[in-house]
Formats: structure tokens, C-alpha cells, sequence
């Protein structure tokens, strides 16, 4: 699976349960984000896609399993310490803040550096990445078009600098020619060394850029294997495209 | 009307705003970072007036002389106070309630609010009379043409615009600041970001309830008198300006706070029977104004877009 060149660290997720007040949304989840490339989770609405996000960012406390990165145990830290530890993420409907400029935005996404220089730099790199955001530096992200808004949620995530990126839900509510380039950013960050892990329900561009992926269903891993093995396989066929063919 | 007596209301006026703007942005930082109204800041506030009160007791027995040393150690005395206060309530009274229902925070500092005022009351010294606040600051007048004001009003109003200056810019341009805000725009997506949420909670009501200690030591100095009541009515009236500005607001409860003392400084000029209706007035106006303005003056400007 490695990329040969790829270092870095590897989430784990092992036998996770976990959910909203009485009901259990996931049910004893095991998978691995390795290091390099784009692993991909899919699954239809409601299968628990994003409770999994939520459990790895500590936003929702699994009820049993344990989620590592690397040698860190992730479980029970609180969430900004687990971002602190290299991972950022791309919230579904993209989550600017709509009262805060672009710069502050972005400012946002390394909120844990002090160091002005390097925040500096990393906001050149996305500005280079997203000319657009330069010109819009001191917009409200509250008042950019989706699009625009897409840019300034993929630039905060990558201001952390993170070995590993989640991006939830990328292309959810955008027009189709931008989720086209939506994709084609993503995976030109995945060929620049970040490990991307990216939830999404729209399967054929995802897997056409995935090296690796699960299925979830139901709150379970019914499923998983390299991009095409999965695309191949029974479960994927029923789940997308209806059972008895 | 002769322009001494307008110019003498005015000036009470503008000291009036200045203490209910310190009070204003207090509650709404709280109602950003936490959602929460926070009624106990009234009284959080008059128990750094009692604390500055008890401060300055001893200091002529120990050799501080000087009113300069004294304000500077009642000050201190009062802020650091009110601060520890205010973190106690956060740390032990609101972020235990994160996730419970809105009326069960606002049953609790509610509560929080009667136990420190009746606290006060009961095992302070003779706490149900009104204590006299020492004059720290030069009382002599200055005549600027027809008008005398008093130099310490005048320092006091100064005081009071710079540490509201200087809050605005905290929030504006500072780490901490942007923090607050993210918080209050989108919690989880502040944490996401790694924010420590925890903190700027504790963060934003040490320094809400700062802020109050400053107006309650403006209010001391300017009236000379604390009691274990003031704080009453002043979370009343803060909370109003607040409120008519739009909640979580910073600016929009600033302008608030203007314009309730604008609105009592009518009320007092051109009501009958001098100043005794000018809270009956200013309160009917501001019902009138959330009536008509409900979601505040200074509304959302930025729709979500999805």
C-alpha cells in the first residue's frame, strides 16, 4: 500500500462504537488511513460516515474501541489536541466563518502557531494555490459564493500544515463543474505528501482519485480493499447500483 | 434651559453610557461563547464594587496616602476579584451545564445572582446599608465657557472610552479575540480548528466580568456610594443595551448602552417632574424598539449560505 516514499503516520480506527444518546450509530468500525495517497470512505446518507468523522476528531466519545495516530492514542483527547497533532479537516458544507474575513479564515486554520513568519508563509501557499482568496483577502467569508467559500475551507485546512487531511462531504451543494475541480485540488494535494482521507458519496470521481477505500453501511465496514477491487465488489454493486445483477 | 444644567446632564449621561457599555459587552460575550445569560454579572459586579470598598479600608492605616496608590490597589483589588469570581461561576456553575437546556443556565445564574447579593447582604458588615465609595480622583472643577464639570467625571468618562476602545481591539485584532469570535460563530468548527473551547469560555467571562469590575469602580468613584443592590439594575440595563444592539454583538451592545443613557438623558430633560420618570421612559422606549427591531439594531448582515 505504501507509496514508497510516503513517511508518516497511520490512523487507526479499531473496533469503534459509538452514537447519539441511546442508539449506537456505529458498530465495531476497524479501518486504517495509511500514509500517502487518498483513502476514501463511502457509504449512502445515514450509513455513519460523518458520526466516524466526528469520533476521530473527538467531537462525538466513542463508546468503546480506541482511535490511534501513530503511536498517540486519539480516543479521549480533546479535539484541539487531536488537530494540534497533524491532522485537519475540511468540514462538511465547508463551515467558514461567515463574520470573519478571509485572513482571518485562514488565521484560524493554524490557530495553534504564534509564530507570525510562518503563518506568513503558509498563507502565501494558499494564496499562490488560490489567487482568488489573495484578491478576497479581506472579505467577509460570509458574503463569498460557494465556491469561493470552498477555497477559503480547503486553505484553512491546509494552513495547518497536516500530515493528514479529512475533507467530509467536499462536492455536497456545489454546482458540478466546481466539484470537478473540487477533486482535482483534492488530489493535487494528496500528490504533494498529505495523506487525504475523504468521505464522500459521489463514487466515481472519488475513486477515480482514491488509492484505497471502505464501505460503510449501516454503521459497519462491509467492505474495503484498493479502489478497484472495491468498486468490483458485491457489497459496492448492491449498495450503488441495486441488488440481482 | 441654561446650558450649565444641559451640559451637566449630558456629562452624567455619558458616564452612565460608558458603565452600562462595560456591563453590555459582558453579557453579550457570554451569550457568544457560551449562549448563555448570564444574569449573576450584575451582581458579580457589585461584589468587585464591595471587594474595591473593602480594599481602601485599611489602606490609610497602613501609610498609603496617596489617592493615586490607593486607586491603583483598589483597582486591582476590585478587577482581580471580580475576575476570580467571574471564572468560579464559569468554571463551577456554567460549562458544567454545556449541552443542558437554556432554561436551566438561566435558572442557574439566576440563582448564582441572588446567593452573592444576599450573600453580601447578610455577612457583610451592616451590608444592607449603602457604603461610601472614597473620591480617589481630583474633585475640583474645570470651566470650559459656561460650563463646570468636575475634573474626575471627566477622567472617569476618559477611563471608560479607552478600556471599551481597547476591548474592541482585544477582540478585533487579537488571537484571543478571533477566538472568541470563532467560538461564538461556530463552536464545533472553532474546536476543529484547534481552539481550546474550554478556555476561551473561561477566557471571555474573565474578562466580562474585568470589564464590570471597571464599571462598578466608575460607578464608586462617580456616585460615591455602593450598595449591595446596584447590581440589579444595572445587569437590567446592561442586558436591555445588549439586547436592542443585537445579542453577541460587541459593537451593537456598545451602541445600546448610548442609547439607553441617551434615551434617560431625554427622558430626564423634557419628561415632567424632572429625572424621577426618565427609566420609565427609556425602558418604554427600548420596548418599543425590540417590538419593531426584535432581532436588534445591528442585525445579521452575512446570510448563510449553503
Amino acid at each position: 500500500m505504501s507509496d514508497g516514499n510516503a513517511i508518516g503516520r497511520t490512523l487507526t480506527v479499531s473496533g469503534v462504537f459509538a452514537g447519539y444518546d441511546a442508539a449506537d450509530v456505529l458498530h465495531d468500525v476497524n479501518l486504517t488511513v495509511e500514509p500517502g495517497g487518498v483513502t476514501c470512505l463511502l457509504g449512502a446518507n445515514g450509513s455513519g460516515k460523518t458520526t466516524l468523522i466526528r469520533a476521530i476528531l473527538g467531537l462525538t466519545r466513542p463508546r468503546a474501541g480506541e482511535i490511534r495516530f501513530g503511536e498517540s492514542d486519539l480516543t479521549t483527547l480533546p479535539t484541539h489536541r487531536i488537530v494540534g497533532a497533524g491532522i485537519a479537516i475540511i468540514p462538511e458544507g465547508r463551515k467558514v466563518f461567515p463574520r470573519c474575513s478571509v485572513e482571518e479564515n485562514l488565521r484560524l486554520g493554524a490557530y495553534e502557531i504564534a509564530d507570525r513568519a510562518e503563518i506568513r508563509r503558509r498563507m502565501e501557499v494558499v494564496y499562490d494555490r488560490f489567487p482568488r482568496l489573495r484578491e478576497r483577502r479581506g472579505q467577509l467569508a460570509g458574503t463569498m459564493s460557494g465556491g469561493e467559500q470552498a477555497m477559503v475551507s480547503i486553505g484553512r485546512g491546509l494552513m495547518k500544515a497536516p500530515e493528514l487531511l479529512i475533507v467530509d462531504e467536499p462536492s455536497l451543494g456545489l454546482a458540478p463543474n466546481l466539484v470537478e475541480e473540487n477533486f482535482e485540488t483534492i488530489a493535487g494535494i494528496a500528490k504533494q505528501g498529505v495523506t487525504v482521507f475523504l468521505v464522500e458519496q459521489n463514487v466515481h470521481q472519488t475513486l477515480a482519485i482514491a488509492r484505497r477505500g471502505y464501505l460503510l453501511q449501516q454503521g459497519r465496514v462491509v467492505e474495503s480493499g484498493d479502489a478497484k477491487s472495491l468498486a468490483a465488489s458485491d457489497a459496492f454493486q448492491q449498495a450503488y447500483f441495486g441488488a440481482g445483477h | 434651559m441654561d446650558i450649565a444644567f444641559v451640559s451637566q446632564i449630558v456629562v452624567s449621561g455619558l458616564i452612565l453610557a460608558v458603565i452600562y457599555a462595560l456591563v453590555a459587552v459582558g453579557f453579550t460575550l457570554f451569550v457568544g461563547v457560551f449562549n448563555v445569560l448570564n444574569f449573576s454579572h450584575g451582581d458579580v459586579l457589585m461584589f468587585g464594587a464591595f471587594a474595591g470598598f473593602t480594599a481602601f479600608l485599611p489602606l490609610a492605616g497602613l501609610g498609603v496616602t496617596s489617592p493615586f496608590l490607593q486607586l491603583v490597589l483598589v483597582t486591582i483589588a476590585s478587577v482581580t476579584c471580580t475576575i476570580a469570581l467571574g471564572l468560579i461561576v464559569a468554571r463551577f456553575f456554567i460549562l458544567p451545564l454545556k449541552g443542558a437546556p437554556l432554561l436551566n443556565t438561566l435558572l442557574i445564574t439566576l440563582m448564582l445572582a441572588t446567593v452573592i447579593r444576599e450573600g453580601v447582604r447578610l455577612f457583610y458588615p451592616r451590608g444592607s446599608n449603602p457604603k461610601s465609595f472614597p473620591a480617589l480622583l481630583p474633585t475640583d472643577f474645570v470651566s470650559i465657557g459656561a460650563i463646570n464639570v468636575r475634573v474626575d467625571t471627566i477622567m472617569l468618562i476618559f477611563a471608560g472610552l479607552a478600556i471599551i476602545v481597547a476591548t474592541g481591539a482585544l477582540i478585533e485584532r487579537t488571537r484571543f479575540g478571533l477566538a472568541i469570535r470563532a467560538v461564538a460563530q461556530d463552536e464545533e468548527t472553532a474546536r476543529c480548528m484547534g481552539v481550546n473551547y474550554r478556555l476561551v469560555v473561561l477566557g471571555a467571562f474573565a474578562l466580562g466580568s474585568g470589564l464590570a469590575a471597571c464599571a462598578a469602580m466608575i460607578n464608586g468613584l462617580y456616585y460615591n456610594e455602593v450598595n449591595y443592590s446596584m447590581g440589579l439594575m444595572l445587569a437590567i440595563i446592561g442586558f436591555c443595551s445588549a439586547i436592542i444592539g443585537g445579542l453577541g454583538n460587541i459593537a451593537g451592545a456598545i451602541l445600546g448602552a448610548f442609547i439607553f443613557a441617551g434615551l434617560q438623558i431625554v427622558g430626564s430633560l423634557f419628561m415632567p417632574f424632572s429625572s424621577a420618570y426618565s427609566d420609565v421612559f427609556a425602558f418604554a422606549v427600548i420596548l418599543v424598539l425590540i417590538a419593531l427591531k426584535p432581532t436588534g439594531l445591528i442585525g445579521e448582515r452575512v446570510s448563510e449560505r449553503v
